[in-house]
């Protein structure tokens, strides 16, 4: 096992104000091998991760390369030693373009020494064909899709020719054939002789592509296997410390009265002829492939893109959306796909993060916030989404990416919503918290709230959804009952529209 | 999946380490040095003058001190509401001056206190509303909108005033500036009352925590259904109306309206509230660090005055401070 050791780390520690975030883990990583880690959200995988690359300086602990100790104090350091990064959260700078952002840190120069915009946007193009990516390199990072940005991000990575790769979740918003994609590239990295540390919540993912696996528990190492020896169920039971039930029975339709009826709901160049009934207690699933539209729809019904033409009837009355209170209002919630941008509220705590859809309800006549009430009903939701913080009061940025993520979705389970859009709201999360969100959504439709659940997981679509939508190029393609096709068949389903058109 | 549903003997230590016992002591540290570095470097300056004059540790110093930094201080919270919002009001001196120019004109000729002090008021939301109108519906950028205003204001000002000071005003709206209340100077009350107020506001009101959400993600606070163009056109009128106000006691303290009241004050109060640690980019900091903010830049000026330094240096060394305080600031926090 030791014969290749290529990067080894050692008793690697790192507090932070009330969580120890890493105690004394070791890792190691051979020449040529995929290594999953994996582990509950605020594990210390990311972490773990930014110790490697520099960012995080850890308390404690030796980082060996080639077998030779390393002190690794920043990003060029690590870069020097050859290792680059996808992290789990975009790091491009939006008022870029693609192919800025892709030669950023290595401009290619023309002979004057002067950034040849010509030579960059040809070479981003190839890299972007590598993955059948169909972005124009000149298109801004701030206005192109998230799992447009982490394939930059991807790829930006993969352009360093490191000979150790880390991936921080980058499957995380990815549809299914970007993620097909982006398998057939490690697996050919892989052949190139690259290492690869490979992050995910994706567990059966980790067990097809990895080698060995390390499993991380509150900060410590759990043990390390390998992929070949050790099944779904053991590594739940490992990362959890306690089994899970898998594959619970789907909850019974008890679909009421039309709440939301959607006619001929047009964007130009985006959503064509849209038209739906969402009835009450009712899960529609909406799935489709990149581009397909489906963060566009939700962002159109919740007043954050104006349409051109069509008609919103929410409970009976006719609504013109143009702004998010049009439709809050009227019971409307919105969790949004990408949590930095529109989700958390950096500088304000998990508290306040988690009541600011409350705070109208929550003051007085003077205005003054209860905070008793906002203490309380954040306590309910931190305990129902088991969210890893060390208080309340902490702010939400130093909390990992996977409990970000639960105090986005909670702030809108808190507000009771009537009819809630939900675009990938397991995203980051992991699997433990994953089902408990499946089990409020299951009881909030059985209470009557109608949900439209966008997600790029075909699982979390077909397990949870009495219908499912399949969007295409801006419309509805197709419109599926529950218990009408197989996992499969709709899996077939979402990227056979690539081949009918190409 | 309630965290304490997955304990397992094997993680005993990062128990240990989320265990309640040990959160105060960790708060304590964490909330100690927020303003710290500031109160050390007025304390540093306090024992420096104590030795070099006799005259500053009197407590007829210390009132006057504060008596002299009333008006900015009080324009500085406007301006924390308006930093905290994510935007910046350059336009706070010229409109200071303006209302003072015209509430003074007014109290010469005779208005009483309540009329002169409605007047301010007035001039204040109306300079505010434009400021907040033409940032937020005609998306000009706050530093270009309030730069414009900067120039506007002071326009308006020279010509109302025909650039002469105006003297000679009614005595009920001096009480503003020199009375008492007990053995307390008016302004000083005012002062504290307001930053009290203040502070109470921006921590404890549904108001207040929407200015800090809409200055820490705006997008998100739209989505979560804020009114964000409210917010940020209540904070510029917040500003303005605090600027007017400002400027009413100033002139109510000097007896007379000079027409180059407030020029170059929008410095002074950008350079306090960000000493105080409320960041450029909105979303963090507040009131109390605004306060050691002015109370620094105070005792520069005392300081200088007391060493009978030429009012030459003041500017120089008022901004050699203003660059170590924030220097200090932001490493200690990168620290964390
Ligand atoms: N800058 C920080 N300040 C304080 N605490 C932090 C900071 N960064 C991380 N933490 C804490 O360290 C712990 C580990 O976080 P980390 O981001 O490594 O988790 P993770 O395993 O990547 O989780 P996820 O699956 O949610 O991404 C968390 O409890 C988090 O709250
Ligand atoms: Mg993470």
């Amino acid at each position: 096992m030791e014969q290749d050791c290529l990067l080894e780390l050692s008793g690697i520690t790192k507090h932070y104000p009330g969580i120890l975030a890493l105690d004394h883990v070791d890792f190691s990583l051979q020449m040529g091998e995929i290594h999953g880690l994996v582990g509950e959200n605020g594990a210390g995988k990311s972490t773990l991760i930014k110790v490697l690359n520099g960012i995080v300086n850890p308390d404690d602990g030796v980082i060996s390369l080639d077998g030779a100790p390393r002190v690794i104090a920043n990003p060029r350091d690590s870069a020097a030693l050859g290792m680059a990064f996808i992290h789990q959260e975009p790091t491009l700078f939006p008022n870029l373009s693609v192919a800025e952002n892709l030669f950023a840190g290595h401009p290619r120069l023309n002979r004057w020494g002067l950034v040849s915009k010509a030579d960059q946007k040809q070479a981003a193009r190839q890299l972007l064909a590598r993955m059948s990516l169909e972005i124009d390199p000149s298109a801004l990072v701030g206005d192109i899709r998230l799992a447009e940005a982490q394939m930059v991000e991807i790829l930006r990575a993969i352009s360093l020719d490191a000979r150790i790769l880390v991936m921080d979740e980058p499957t995380s918003s990815l549809t299914e054939s970007e993620k097909h994609s982006l398998f057939k590239l490690i697996e050919s990295l892989k052949a190139e002789g690259v290492s690869i540390i490979y992050v995910s919540h994706f567990l059966d993912e980790v067990l097809a592509i990895c080698d060995r696996i390390t499993v991380l528990k509150d900060g410590k190492k759990v043990s390390t296997h390998k992929a070949k020896e050790i099944t779904k169920s053991d590594l739940i039971l490992k990362m959890v410390g306690h089994g899970l039930e898998i594959g619970e029975g789907q909850s019974q339709t008890h679909a009421g009265d039309t709440i939301l009826s959607v006619r001929a709901l047009t964007v130009h160049d985006v959503l064509h002829d849209i038209s739906f009934d969402l009835r009450r207690g009712e899960i529609v699933g909406i799935c489709g492939l990149l581009g397909a539209g489906k963060t566009e729809l939700a962002k159109a019904l919740f007043g954050l893109l104006p349409y051109d033409s069509g008609t919103v009837v929410i409970d009976g009355e006719a609504v013109h959306v143009r702004s998010p209170r049009d439709v809050i209002r009227r019971g409307m919630g919105f969790v949004t796909e990408s949590r930095l941008v529109e989700g958390i509220i950096g500088g304000l705590s998990v508290r306040e993060n988690a009541t600011v859809t409350l705070f109208d309800r929550l003051s007085n006549w003077l205005g003054l916030l209860d905070r008793g009430a906002q203490r309380q009903l954040t306590g309910e939701m931190v305990a129902d989404l088991g969210v890893r913080a060390a208080s309340q009061e902490q702010h939400i940025m130093y909390l990992s990416g996977g409990n970000q993520q639960k105090v986005v979705l909670g702030k809108w389970l808190l507000l009771n919503s009537t009819i809630l859009i939900l675009d990938e709201p397991t995203r980051g999360i992991d699997i433990g918290a994953k089902r408990e969100i499946y089990r409020i959504l299951q009881r909030l439709a059985g209470e009557g709230t109608s949900i439209l659940l966008i997600s790029s997981e075909i699982d979390e679509v077909y397990d949870l959804s009495d219908r499912i939508f399949v969007m295409y190029d801006g419309r509805i393609s197709r419109q599926i009952a529950r218990g009408e096709v197989t996992r499969n068949e709709l899996i077939a389903l979402v990227t056979e529209s690539i081949s009918l058109e190409t | 999946m309630k965290p304490n549903s997955i304990s397992e003997p094997e993680n005993h230590v990062a128990r240990a380490w989320n265990a309640p016992a040990r959160l105060p002591n960790l708060k304590f540290l964490k909330r100690l040095p927020d303003e710290t570095g500031l109160l050390i470097i007025l304390i540093g300056f306090g024992i420096i003058l104590s030795i070099l004059s006799p005259y500053f540790l009197t407590v007829g110093n210390f009132v006057n001190v504060i008596i002299t930094m009333t008006s900015t201080g009080i324009v500085a919270v406007g301006m924390t509401f308006v930093m905290l919002s994510g935007g910046i009001d350059l336009s706070v001196g010229s409109t200071m001056a303006l209302a003072a120019t015209i509430a003074a004109t007014y109290s010469k000729s005779g208005s009483p206190a309540v009329v002169v002090i409605l007047i301010a008021v007035g001039i204040g939301i109306i300079i505010g509303l434009i400021n907040g109108i033409a940032i937020t519906k005609l998306r000009v950028p706050p530093l270009i909108t309030t730069l414009a205003m900067l120039s506007v204001a002071r326009g308006l000002e020279l010509i109302y005033g025909r650039a002469v000071t105006v003297t000679g005003l009614g005595s009920d709206i001096n009480f503003l500036g020199r009375g008492t209340i007990g053995p307390i100077p008016v302004p000083i009350v005012l002062l504290f009352g307001l930053y009290v107020i203040a502070s109470i506001v921006l921590s404890r009101t549904s108001f207040g925590r929407k200015i800090y959400a809409v200055g820490g993600n705006e997008r998100a606070a739209q989505i979560v259904g804020i009114k964000v163009n409210q917010i940020k056109i209540s904070v510029y009128v917040i500003s303005a109306v605090l600027s007017a106000f400002g400027g009413l006691i100033l002139v109510a303290r000097l007896g007379s309206a000079p027409t180059i009241i407030g020029t170059g004050l929008e410095l002074d109060v950008i350079a306090a509230v960000v000493i105080g640690g409320t960041s450029l980019s909105g979303g963090k900091g507040g009131v109390w660090g605004t306060l050691l903010g002015v109370a620094i830049l105070g005792l520069i000026q005392n300081t200088l005055n007391l060493l009978n330094v030429s009012p030459y240096y003041t500017q120089l060394v008022q901004g050699l401070v203003i660059f170590v305080a924030v220097a200090i600031d932001m490493n200690r926090r990168r620290g964390t």
